[in-house]
Formats: structure tokens, C-alpha cells, sequence
């Protein structure tokens, strides 16, 4: 396996235990006789001193005060934990209430790949969506007779005007609705001699809402919206999502009409497979690798935007630590260069990860 | 009071007493010698935190406004920073109560003169009466003093003389003429609006304002923008002109060339500074760093830990006065008392969840990190440094054992074991979580939001922390539409008025009772105290007003206010006031040793 | 011909961008009624006893109107909040209340206020006004675009010959004599809208809501001037900074690239083009611009004579140059490392073509090849990503000029953003779109060139 990947998967496994590697609950705790998990809920539980309990490898939870060590420790400070032991010292130093830093690592690489899946995931979602839709369209021939466009925009008039003006029970709007369609199927059955019809040329459209897109300024657009609407990770997910496919699109687009005027399509077209097969044997194999390089860096991409924006304080909720906040938090405060160092080599080294592997699975596109 | 001592070179601090053995004056010892690294210019940059809403004379609410406007305008009345009361400003000596407190006769200093040139008379007092009693003049915050202003009564043989008629005796009669801007007649009367209009026609519920077409006229021009930002309207009668306001930036005021003031003999009125520039700097690395390379003069601004942190360092030390100073007012959780159900759930209406939050609060400790301990906790909304403050009331202490009592006492339990209370409402199991919102202004207020939150979760109550702006904050909490909102409330030396936050009035008209606190018998204690006059009576009912609000607990009171005092060692005379500003930009005077060292250079 | 056509594009994409944020932003109506209240030149006093004020101060800044005014049926909205029944607002909430999807939550705030009233409240004597004081609250604290929409369903009821049915005359004649051709569907645009005036406020610097900001109560263009300027001398003078350093290291790493130290560099290239910009400024602001460290720059770009003086001059802008040090060191850090390494490569590329191999022969130095020959290739080769370079500096600057308090574009957004200026957001994100569009065009325009030079030189060296 390559170096890339490793980094990634060691973040994801850091991601996806993140509640056994840090939490200040313990994982385990046997009392008079009876086994409790107490990491697995948020309710109380008790215990005496004599009970057996296994506290996870670190025992704090990112965000969380520790009164006794606030005030930017750094990781060689003098430290007041728990019976003096190397076991509860902030290993990575403190913030200013006390927090471990080592915890907050570990719950930002939680939130960036989160963030980063999720949106980058929908990004790709409409990204192959449009990409694909615009290659196929290109190739293979759509007319629509006027007859038929104008039904279709009459329909979609009326239907618009249904929903807005008509004051009545939705079964009965239901009911209209399927009526007008059925009238729309009936005109279409109508053909004319004269009436040639028009090409959809679903390709302009893609490419013209491709640019479009992409002239919407990233960082500009969420931290407006960020700052009008509610923050949190939902709408955050959403909008770095819906700022992203621009690239995904255009890659996939050139991808599929490349593969298309390959011999073994037109062979394998000729022979009459089925477009399911055609999709199967010969599309998808081609294009995994581009796939893969161009999630990995929309991947990236995701990451630091939910960076630079939890650095901008219009990130992520107050109580939700992320790389980027803790950066931040050492940028106000001038001694606490832990706070800087750390959370920006794990970034940097996620990023540098997912670049290669976006070199690795395309090399002409993302090659520096 | 003790004070936190600072380090000083060789004189000690002289601090003037007041008469209720709290300290007010701080006078700094002059320099002994001359640093070569420090300025010599004759002008002062005061670090502020932001943009003040408008320099508008009489619109406007911010502190910074009130701030820069005592350079630029001119009262009947100044606030004697040195005794914590007043003294005569533009007028010759305090003025006189008769016709049982209704009637107060002034009488203005000569030789006043405005900008033009012209000698200030009762009519320019006349003129600022009647516009700041006009309906149509957006002033809020002075309107409900003005509505108490029947009549100006000026003197028939001496335009400087006149008599201004209450239409009640009431305690507020004097203390609003204090550092009220005065303003000119002849140059705010744009369209001659207010020469046919008298008092008795403003007095007259059947004079209607809202329909003078020449009223509304003037009333668009005086409230409009350019009044507030553009440097050719502000002018006054202080001894500094705006220059220039460059939002986000920076506010500069410079000496005016020919002022009265430099004719009166007296060291009152005398100002220094060429220049004074308020600039703004919000980040804290950038305050320490700016602070440290000596780019600022004077601040009343720092955050307490900054200020704490830069105390222990020796080249600030060197280049800086500094000082804490305890004051009157005070951060505070507010509880809505009455949530309407819809928009919030039915959670804080019971006094038991409001006490057991109160319990559940690590006040302690969120001033141990914050403020590096020097803030000091306060249990009702008097300050201690006050003689009215009720010393019976405790401070509650974090006790989860009792919040978890109080708690399950009120029926919340965590019957899931998901680590979050919740109850049976109507049918619907509803969980206690609640939504604290604090100001996005400086981190700080982040931080003391997640500590509160970290202490009320160990009760297994979810606080969610929300960040607003300021006019999103004062949004939300004048309409009633939050749970817990977090926020300071500033107060002076002057007699404490009960009706703004406390008052069932102040509730309905959308005032500054955000939680719904009172009922008729609070109410009627308000009116009480508003008119007992017998000293040791009124202490007494104000006591028992503090314990209603006590019981009550509408709101959690997290600690008291400190000012931050910070002038820089190349000037001579700065003194540090416990009353606001903390500090008198204009009376800074550069020091004369400057002289030598370029002699000596 | 087909620069026309993509100006017109770019046109309609800044008119699309704009009134696609515009719709979003618009969609939190809380605002614009406060900004509404604080930005205008009545009392607040006059506008709380008198509510009628309310509906005029929204007609006279167009607030009642919809946000888009376009239809696509025969009937129009109608701009009804004038025609608001002010007289009765307790009928006229309950109507509301049944109309309304979430009738039951409005119902139940109403309730609670007058049980709450009743209660345990000492009844002031204007209790009555209070009340309609209270629903008014709750009726202007919803949504605007839905209380229109319910308005005008609530005038379709009245006599045709009433009021409100002026205003749809005024609009456009239709004759709504049968009721059936309401139905029918049309397309009508009325220009009476809030985008239009929206876009007519910002262009004339008038008086209406849109066009001044909302918190320092400026007109837009000028909050927009000196920002604008300060962003723009900081982004050219990065470009040319990313120019001329990545051209010097590529080919001089090219030239030394057999050394083993020049080869560890290139290989750590992509490492270093990995670190994200605010990490490397917050690294150099703790160790250049530190107190504690070595405090040889500024961090602080509020201070630079170019932010005090009115006029920009070279003057201030030379004396302000250790100002620029910091934050031009991070912005360009990244884009050096991409330009570098992506030269580097066209170097190689370059460098096994014929051209070379002949000037080789003839007996040119390699510093000379490099110089003279392959960098004009090379450079026009990767110039593409220099017309995206701009629009992607504008981003990159919303982060460093937050973290040197540099009073650009970037720290307008962020204030803006936090203060819920809307008017500005808008209007910084339509001008940001545009120019993004701009070099998207330009860079198209230029890759044709660009193609045939190239095209030319080949055929000219075979």
C-alpha cells in the first residue's frame, strides 16, 4: 500500500475510535461483580474505590476543562493530573480551559473527515451526475417536438400555479396533477410531419453551469451564508458540497467521452452488449482511478475549507473542536506555540496524503 | 478596597478617598526619566474595542459614542469623576432646587462662546430641550427624562439665566443634565422648525408632532446619518473637533484652534493632547503585540487576562501605568421566566430548574481561567462597593448535589440514562436543553459560555452555546425569544434604578427586563424606593428588593466588573477614575522631560 | 464574435451569482425590518406607538415588495402591505392564524400572552394597545415573503373593486373580470421588485435599503473603495512576487538538479505545497512579529502609513513595505511551491525537444538555453494558471488579512458575515464573481492564443 493511503487509513481508524482512544469515561468498569461500559452512553455511573475500571489511552475528551491545568500549558510544563501520573498528563500540552490538545487532535481529524467525505461525496454525487449525463448526450441524439416542448412548459406553468394559487386539499391538487399529465402524454402521442423538433443539448447546458459554478467564490459564498443562516456541520457539509462538483464534473466528462471514442467501446457497442454491461466491463473499470483521484482532491479541498473557516470562526459549533479552531486558539494567545505546531502538521500531513493519491490515480491532472 | 497593587518606580500611588471609603481617584506619579524609545508627539492613541453606533449628540446607545462625544460636546453639568458626583459644567455653580424640587435655576458661565464665536444662551438650552423632547428625535434612551421637562424659563433681564420646570419632583432631575450635549440653535434649527413651536404646544397630547410637515422636515435631517458620521455636523462646545472617522478603523479628534476654554482660567476646563485617536484593535495577539511595541498610549479597553499577563512583563512595565479598579457593574446569565411554549419549551419557568442551574454553574473557576481570578463574584445586582448592597445574600456556590436535589424535586429526571433530564409535558417526553446566548465579539465570551455549559452538563442539563452579533442578541432578548442569554450590565455611582431591569412595565414594553421578572408587589417596591426619600428607609426597601430579586433568581450573576486603566509613562497628571471613562484622555499632559533628552541628544 | 458572446455570459452569470445570493441572503427577514427601524430617519418612538409608520417606512425602502416579481400566471402578487388593515390587528392575526400552515404555533404564542397577561401581571392600563403590540411583534417577526403571499390570497377574497386591486392595474392591464383567467398561464415580469431596486440603489448610490450598509450606514460603493484598493495592491504585488520567485527557482533548480540537495528539495515540494497558508502565518507571526521572539516585522497592518493617509501614493505605499512582508509571504507561499515545481516540470518537457538539442549543438551554455529559450515556452505553457491564480488569491486573502488585520476585502466579508450586513455580503460577492468569471474568459480568450503561438513556433522549428 502506498504512503497515502496509509496516513488516510491511520486517520480513519483515529476517526472511527475516536470515542475508546480519548474519552474520560472509562471503557470498562467492574463493580461488585457486574461489567459496565460506561464510554458506550452519556449517563451517570458509580463506583467505589476498589471497583476495576480501564480508563481508554488518553483519559480526556476534546473540549473538555481541566480547571487544574488551564492557562496554556505546554507539553513540558510542570502539570497537575491525577496522582501525579505520566498516565493523565497532557502528553501535547493544554488550551486556555485547560483542554487536551491531544484529545482535540483527535477529535479534528474526526470533524475534517467527516466534513471532508460528506460534502466531497456530494460534490461527487452531482459531479458524476451532470459529468455523465453530458458526455451521454453528446454521443447519442435527443429531439424533442415543439408540440411536445410547449405541452411540457404549459404543464410545468400549470402545475406551478396549482400548488401556489388553487385553495384546496392536496388529494385534490394530486388529482389535477395526474390529470394534466395524462393530457401531456396524449399530445405527445401527436406527431406532425412538418414538426422537426429540437436537439437538448444537455452538454451546453452542463458546461455553461459548470463555469457558472465556478465562478462563485468558495470561501466567500459559506462564510456569507455561515454567517446569515445557523452554523453547524450539517449546513457546512452542505455547502462545501454544493461548491465543489465543478471539477468532478468537467474530469468525469472528458473521461467518459475519451473511453467513448475508444475502440473497444465502439467494439463492444457493436457487438450489441447491453448498457449495463457496457457500463460494467468497460466504463467503471476505466474510470475508478479517476474517480478516485478526483474524490481524493475535492477530499482535500473540503478538509481545508472546514479548516480555514473553523481559522475564520465560522466554522463548526462552539463546543466542537477542530483543527482549525485550535489553530486559531494559538494565534490569540502568543506563547502557545503547541497549539499551532500540531494540529497544523496533522493537517498538512492529511493533505499532502490525499494530493498523492490524487497524483497517484491521474498524473497528468493533479501532478504539481 | 483593596486594589491590586501596581509596580511603581519610586513615588507611591496617591489615592484620593471618597466619602464612602472606596477609592475613585487614582493620581500616577510623573516619570522620573526619560525613555529614548518613547514618543514625543503631543497625541494620544487609545486602543477601543469597535465602532461606536453614531456620534450623533442625542441618538445613540454605545459607550464608546459617550466616550469620544465628552471631547467634542459640551453640558451644564459634568460628572465630578473625583468625588463620584457632579459639578458645574458650562453653568457657574451647581444649580438650585425651588418650588418643591420642581423648579431648577441655572445660570451660564460668560465668555461660553461656540465655534462662531457666539456667546451660549438660555436659548440654545431651550432649543436642546425641545429637540430632544420632539417624539420625532430618536432618542431612546433619553426620551423617558424629557417627558418629566415641562417648561424653560428664561430670564427677562439675563439671557443666561433660566429656570427649567419639572412636571414632577422626581431624582432623576438633575442627574440627566449631566453630560448632556448642548446644542446650538442656530446651527441644528436647520428650516427654522422649532422658532413657532412652544412648550406648551410640545406639552399638548393634542398637538400632534407626527403630522408638522416642518417638524418632520427637520426631524429626517436631525436624525439623519450624516448628523452622526460626517465631521463638518458634529461640533460642540468641547475643546476637540472630529477629523476623521474611518470605520473599522480609526476615530481622530484634534484640539480645536480657539476654544474658551484657553480664555477661563481654570484647570478644569484645560485640555492638552493635539490629538487624541481612538483606534480599534479586537485580536488579542494584536492588543498585546501593539501594547508591548508601544503603538498605543491609553486604554480602558484590554481584556483582564491580557492586562494580567502583560503586568508581568517588564518592558510594560517600564513604558506603562496600569491598574485594576473595581467597579459597579456586572456579567449575568438571564433566564427567561416566561417562556411562551411555542418558541421555547415550558423549561425555566420553575424556580427550582432556575436555582438548580444557578448550582450548577462553576462561577469559581470560569473567573479563575478567564480573568485570571481578579474579578470578584457579586450575588445580587447592587454591587458590594455600594452602601445598599444587601451583604445577607450568599453567593451560591457550585453544589451539583443540591442542582441534581432541586432538579429531581421538579420532576426532571434522566429516565433514558442518556446523560440529558427530561420530563413528561403534555404528553411529550421533553428533554431539559437549553440554548445560551453570548456576544461574538471577543473569545472571551466564548470561553465563559463553555464553561457555564460544562458546569450545568455534570447536572445533566444540555446547554447548547450560540454565538450572536450585538443587535442579533438585543433582538432575541428584547422579544423574549431565548433560554439563557449571557451579558453585562454597566451602572454608576449614581442611585441604583430598579425600574429598567426589574420593572413588569419594562417587561411588556419590550425595555430591558428580559426575563420577565416582577408581579404587582415588586412593582410597587420599585415605586416605593423611586420615592422614599429617607435615606436609611430607602436602603432598607432597596435590601428587600435585592432579596425578592434574590429568591427569584432571574438571573445567575456571574461577577463584577473591573476597569482596566492603562496610560502610557511619557505623560504627567494621568489619573485613573473608578467611575466610566476610567480615564480623561484630554488631561494627559506630555512630559516636560522630553525637552531635555533632545538636548541631551 | 465569440468574445461578445462570453461578455454577455459573464454579464448574465453576475446577474445570476448576484440574485441567487441575493434570494438566499433576503430569505432572513428578521433583518432588514431591524435594519429598517435603525436605518431610518423616524423616532423609534414615533414607529412604537405609531404602526402605521412601520408600513410606510417599508413601503418608502420597498420591503413590501417580493424579493423577484416574476409570475407565470395572469395573476400577480400584489404589493399589499400598504393596504395593511392596521385598525384591527386581533381579527386580522386570527385570520392570519387560520391561514397560516403553523396556525397552531401562532395560536398558542397568542394564548400564552393573554393567560400570561391575565395572570400574575398588574394589567397597565394600556394593556389593550400592548396586546396588539405583542401580535404586531409576531406578525413582523415572520417571514415577509409568506405574509405577502398570505396578504394577497386575503385580497383575493375582497370585492374586485377594492384597493388592492389598483395596484395589479397599475401593473399590467389584465382583465380579471372571469375568474377562470387567473389560471391561465403567463409569463409576466414586473421590474417593481426588490432585486431590481436592489440593483438601481447600488449603481446610483441612492437612499434605499440595499444600497447604504446596514451597520455603518455608508453607501456600499464607498465602504467597498478603500478595501477594495488595499486587496488589490497586496494581490498584484503578490502575483508578480509568485511570478518572478517561481520562475528564478524552478529554473535554477533545473539547472542544478543533478545536486542530491536540489533533489530532496524537489521531492519536498509537494510536501510543502500541503501546508495550508494560515498554519505557515500563524508560524510567522509567532516567530517574526512575537514580542517574546524576535519582533522584527509588524503583524499589524492597521498601523501602515497606507491605511492612515487618505490618498494612496507610492510614498506611503514604500514606507509601508514591512507591513506587506508577513502577509505577502503567506499568501504566495503556497502558489510559489505549485508554479515552481509545475515550471520545473515543462522544463523537462521542454528541454527534449529539438530546439534545444540544436542550440546544444551550437555550443549555448544550459543557463543560456534555459533562459533565453525554454522559459518563454515553458511559462506560456503553464500561463493558464495564472488567470486563475487572481481569483484564487481573493480567497486565499480573506484568511490573511483576517490574520494581520489588514482592512481589505477579506475583513469586510468576515465583519459583514458576523454582523449580518447584507447589502455588503451581496455586493462583495457579486463583485468577486465577477471578476472570477472575467478571468475565466480571459484565460479562454488567451488559451486560444496561446494554442496557435505554440502551434506556430512547432511548425516553424520542424
Amino acid at each position: 500500500m502506498k504512503w497515502g493511503y496509509k496516513i488516510i487509513l491511520f486517520f480513519v481508524i483515529v476517526a472511527m475510535l475516536a470515542p475508546l482512544i480519548s474519552n474520560d469515561r472509562p471503557l470498562v468498569l467492574i463493580s461488585n461483580g457486574e461489567i459496565n461500559f460506561p464510554f458506550l452512553n452519556h449517563g451517570s455511573y458509580a463506583f467505589g474505590d476498589d471497583d476495576l475500571k480501564v480508563m481508554p489511552l488518553i483519559p480526556y475528551r476534546a473540549g473538555v476543562s481541566d480547571f487544574d491545568n488551564a492557562d496554556f500549558k505546554s507539553p513540558f510544563d510542570v502539570q497537575q493530573v491525577k496522582n501525579n501520573s505520566m498516565f493523565y498528563r497532557h502528553w501535547l500540552g493544554t488550551t486556555l480551559r485547560g483542554c487536551d490538545v491531544l484529545a482535540g487532535i483527535i477529535s479534528g481529524a474526526r470533524y475534517a473527515l467527516i466534513v471532508g467525505f460528506c460534502s466531497s461525496f456530494v460534490s461527487l454525487i452531482i459531479g458524476l451526475l451532470l459529468g455523465a449525463g453530458s458526455a451521454f448526450s453528446s454521443v447519442s441524439v435527443n429531439r424533442i417536438s415543439f408540440l411536445q416542448l410547449i405541452a411540457l412548459v404549459f404543464l410545468l406553468m400549470f402545475g406551478f400555479n396549482l400548488f401556489l394559487y388553487v385553495q384546496s386539499d392536496l388529494l385534490i391538487k394530486l388529482l389535477l396533477f395526474v390529470l394534466s399529465v395524462g393530457c401531456w402524454i396524449l399530445v405527445s402521442r401527436i406527431k406532425l410531419k412538418f414538426d422537426r423538433g429540437v436537439r437538448l443539448n444537455f452538454e451546453k447546458i452542463e458546461s455553461q453551469l459548470t463555469i457558472l459554478f465556478s465562478s462563485i467564490p468558495r470561501l466567500f459564498f459559506v462564510v456569507a451564508v455561515m454567517g446569515i443562516f445557523h452554523q453547524g456541520i450539517l449546513t457546512l457539509i452542505f455547502l462545501l458540497g454544493l461548491t465543489g462538483w465543478m471539477e468532478i464534473a468537467r474530469v468525469v466528462r472528458a473521461e467518459i467521452q475519451k473511453i467513448q471514442s475508444m475502440d473497444y467501446y465502439a467494439a463492444a457497442k457493436l457487438s450489441g452488449a447491453s448498457w449495463t454491461r457496457i457500463t460494467s466491463k468497460q466504463l467503471i473499470p476505466n474510470l475508478k482511478p479517476l474517480l478516485i483521484a478526483v474524490f481524493a482532491f475535492s477530499f482535500a479541498g473540503a478538509i481545508l475549507s472546514e479548516a480555514s473557516l473553523s481559522f475564520l470562526g465560522f466554522g463548526l459549533e462552539a463546543n466542537q473542536v477542530t483543527w482549525g479552531s485550535l489553530i486559531l486558539e494559538g494565534k490569540e494567545s502568543f506563547n502557545a506555540w503547541w497549539l499551532i505546531v500540531f494540529p497544523g502538521f496533522c493537517l498538512s500531513s492529511c493533505l499532502a496524503a490525499l494530493f498523492s493519491i490524487a497524483r497517484k490515480g491521474n498524473n497528468d491532472i493533479y501532478s504539481l | 478596597m483593596i486594589v491590586f497593587v501596581v509596580a511603581c518606580n519610586s513615588q507611591k500611588t496617591k489615592i484620593i478617598e471618597a466619602d464612602n471609603a472606596y477609592s475613585l481617584a487614582y493620581s500616577l506619579p510623573n516619570a522620573s526619566k526619560w525613555d529614548p524609545s518613547w514618543s514625543k508627539l503631543n497625541e494620544v492613541n487609545v486602543q477601543i474595542l469597535a465602532d461606536p453606533d453614531n456620534l450623533h449628540p442625542t441618538n445613540g446607545s454605545s459607550q464608546i459614542r459617550d466616550e469620544v462625544l465628552q471631547y467634542l460636546h459640551g453640558a451644564l453639568i459634568n460628572t465630578d469623576l473625583y468625588h463620584g458626583n457632579m459639578r458645574p459644567g458650562i453653568c457657574e455653580a451647581m444649580p438650585v432646587f425651588s418650588n418643591n424640587n420642581q423648579w431648577l435655576t441655572f445660570k451660564i458661565r460668560k465668555g461660553i462662546t461656540w465655534d462662531d464665536g457666539n456667546q451660549v444662551t438660555a436659548k440654545d438650552i431651550a432649543f436642546t430641550v425641545k429637540a430632544s423632547k420632539c417624539n420625532l428625535t430618536n432618542n431612546v434612551s433619553n426620551k423617558f427624562f424629557f417627558e418629566n421637562v415641562k417648561d424653560v424659563v428664561i430670564d427677562a433681564s439675563n439671557n443666561l439665566q433660566f429656570t427649567i420646570v419639572f412636571k414632577s419632583a422626581s431624582e432623576y432631575n438633575l442627574p440627566m443634565w449631566c453630560d448632556y450635549p448642548i446644542l446650538q440653535e442656530t446651527k441644528y434649527d436647520f428650516n427654522n422648525a422649532w422658532k413657532q413651536i412652544s412648550f406648551t404646544q410640545l406639552n399638548d397630547s393634542g398637538f400632534i408632532q407626527e403630522t408638522n410637515q416642518s417638524l418632520i422636515k427637520w426631524a429626517i435631517a436631525f436624525n439623519g446619518d450624516e448628523m452622526g458620521a460626517d465631521a463638518q455636523m458634529i461640533t460642540g462646545l468641547g475643546a476637540y473637533q472630529l477629523q476623521k472617522w474611518e470605520r473599522g478603523q480609526y476615530i481622530s479628534i484634534v484640539k480645536k484652534q480657539h476654544h474658551w476654554s484657553t480664555l477661563v482660567n481654570d484647570s478644569l476646563y484645560k485640555s492638552y493632547p493635539e490629538k487624541i485617536t481612538f483606534r480599534i484593535a479586537q485580536d488579542p495577539a494584536v492588543q498585546k503585540a501593539s501594547f508591548l511595541s508601544q503603538l498605543f498610549d491609553a486604554t480602558g479597553a484590554l481584556p483582564t487576562r491580557l492586562l494580567f499577563e502583560l503586568q508581568q512583563d517588564k518592558v510594560f512595565n517600564k513604558n506603562y501605568h496600569s491598574r485594576f479598579i473595581d467597579t459597579y457593574g456586572y456579567t449575568y446569565i438571564a433566564m427567561n421566566m416566561h417562556p411562551d411554549g411555542v418558541r421555547q419549551n415550558m423549561l425555566l419557568n420553575d424556580i427550582n430548574v432556575r436555582r438548580a442551574l444557578a448550582y450548577s454553574s462553576q462561577i469559581d473557576n470560569l473567573i479563575k481561567v478567564v480573568n485570571k481570578g481578579i474579578n470578584k463574584r457579586v450575588a445580587g445586582p447592587v454591587a458590594p462597593l455600594k452602601k445598599e448592597c444587601n451583604q445577607d445574600l450568599k453567593l451560591i456556590p457550585f453544589d451539583l448535589k443540591k442542582a441534581n436535589e432541586l432538579l429531581d424535586k421538579s420532576g426532571w429526571k434522566d429516565s433514558d440514562n442518556d446523560g440529558v433530564r427530561d420530563r413528561i409535558i403534555n404528553n411529550k417526553k421533553v428533554p431539559l436543553i437549553l440554548e445560551l446566548i453570548y456576544f461574538n465579539t471577543i473569545p472571551d465570551w466564548k470561553d465563559m459560555a463553555v464553561i457555564i455549559a460544562e458546569g450545568m452538563k455534570q447536572a445533566a442539563v444540555m446547554i447548547k452555546p450560540v454565538a450572536c452579533d450585538y443587535p442579533t442578541w438585543m433582538e432575541k432578548v428584547s422579544s423574549h425569544n431565548y433560554d439563557l442569554a449571557m451579558g453585562s450590565w454597566n451602572t454608576s455611582s449614581f442611585p441604583e434604578d430598579y425600574s429598567q431591569l426589574w420593572s413588569t412595565a419594562s417587561y411588556i414594553g419590550n425595555g430591558s427586563n428580559y426575563t420577565g421578572f416582577g408581579n404587582l408587589a415588586s412593582d410597587s417596591l420599585i415605586n416605593a424606593i423611586a420615592k422614599e426619600t429617607n435615606a436609611t428607609q430607602k436602603i432598607q426597601l432597596e435590601k428587600k428588593m435585592q432579596q425578592l430579586i434574590y429568591d427569584e433568581q432571574p438571573y445567575i450573576f456571574l461577577y463584577g466588573l473591573v476597569r482596566r486603566c492603562v496610560v502610557h509613562k511619557r505623560f504627567d497628571h494621568a489619573t485613573f477614575f473608578a467611575e466610566r471613562p476610567g480615564i480623561l484622555y484630554s488631561s494627559l499632559q506630555l512630559s516636560p522631560l522630553y525637552k531635555k533628552s533632545s538636548v541631551n541628544n | 464574435m465569440r468574445i461578445i458572446g462570453k461578455i454577455i455570459f459573464v454579464i448574465a452569470s453576475f446577474f445570476i451569482v448576484v440574485g441567487f445570493s441575493f434570494l438566499l441572503l433576503r430569505h432572513q427577514s428578521d433583518r432588514p425590518l431591524q435594519a429598517v427601524t435603525a436605518n431610518s430617519n423616524f423616532s423609534q418612538h414615533a414607529l412604537s406607538v405609531y404602526d402605521s409608520n412601520y408600513v410606510s417606512l417599508y413601503h418608502q425602502y420597498g420591503l413590501d415588495l417580493p424579493p423577484f416579481y416574476f409570475s407565470i400566471s395572469n395573476l400577480a402578487l400584489p404589493d399589499s402591505f400598504k393596504y395593511l388593515p392596521a385598525s384591527n390587528e386581533k381579527d386580522f392575526l386570527i385570520y392570519w392564524c387560520s391561514k397560516t400552515g403553523n396556525a397552531k404555533a401562532l395560536y398558542n404564542i397568542y394564548q400564552s400572552l393573554c393567560t400570561f397577561h391575565n395572570e400574575s401581571w398588574m394589567i397597565p392600563p394600556s394593556q389593550i394597545l400592548n396586546l396588539q403590540r405583542c401580535s404586531n411583534q409576531i406578525i413582523s417577526s415572520r417571514n415577509i415573503d409568506t405574509l405577502n403571499f398570505y396578504y394577497a390570497k386575503y385580497y383575493l377574497l375582497l370585492p374586485r373593486e377594492s384597493k388592492a386591486f389598483a395596484f395589479l392595474n397599475g401593473v399590467k392591464k389584465i382583465n380579471l373580470d372571469a375568474a377562470w383567467k387567473q389560471w391561465i398561464p403567463a409569463f409576466h415580469f414586473n421590474p417593481n421588485n426588490q432585486f431590481a431596486l436592489w440593483l438601481s440603489d447600488g449603481l446610483s448610490n441612492g437612499n434605499g435599503i440595499y444600497a447604504r450598509s446596514w451597520i455603518s450606514k455608508n453607501t456600499v460603493g464607498s465602504a467597498l473603495k478603500k478595501p477594495m484598493l488595499i486587496t488589490f495592491i497586496i494581490t498584484v504585488i503578490t502575483m508578480l512576487i509568485i511570478v518572478i520567485f517561481s520562475v528564478v527557482f524552478s529554473a535554477e533548480l533545473f539547472l542544478k538538479k543533478e545536486k542530491r540537495g536540489v533533489r530532496t528539495i524537489l521531492s519536498a515540494l509537494h510536501f510543502l505545497y500541503s501546508i495550508p497558508s494560515f498554519f505557515i502565518g500563524a508560524l510567522l507571526v509567532f516567530i517574526f512579529a512575537n514580542p517574546y521572539q524576535l519582533q522584527i516585522l509588524p503583524a499589524n497592518f492597521s498601523f501602515a502609513p497606507l491605511v492612515e493617509n487618505d490618498s494612496i501614493s507610492l510614498i506611503t505605499l514604500l514606507d509601508s513595505w514591512t507591513y506587506f512582508v508577513l502577509p505577502i509571504i503567506t499568501l504566495s507561499f503556497g502558489a510559489i511551491v505549485f508554479f515552481t515545481s509545475m515550471l520545473f516540470r515543462s522544463f523537462e518537457e521542454e528541454f527534449s525537444k529539438n530546439y534545444v538539442l540544436s542550440a546544444k549543438m551550437m555550443g549555448q551554455s544550459n543557463r543560456t538555453i534555459v533562459y533565453k529559450f525554454v522559459l518563454k515556452n515553458a511559462v506560456y505553457s503553464s500561463s493558464t494558471f495564472l488567470f486563475l491564480l487572481f481569483p484564487a488569491l481573493l480567497s486565499g486573502a480573506v484568511v490573511v488579512e483576517q490574520m494581520f488585520s489588514i482592512a481589505g476585502i477579506g475583513n469586510l466579508l468576515i465583519t459583514a458575515a458576523r454582523s449580518q450586513d447584507i447589502p455588503v455580503l451581496i455586493t462583495l460577492f457579486g463583485l468577486i464573481g465577477f471578476v472570477t468569471a472575467l478571468s475565466f474568459i480571459l484565460l479562454d480568450y488567451f488559451q486560444q492564443k496561446i494554442a496557435g503561438r505554440l502551434l506556430s513556433t512547432k511548425e516553424v522549428k520542424e
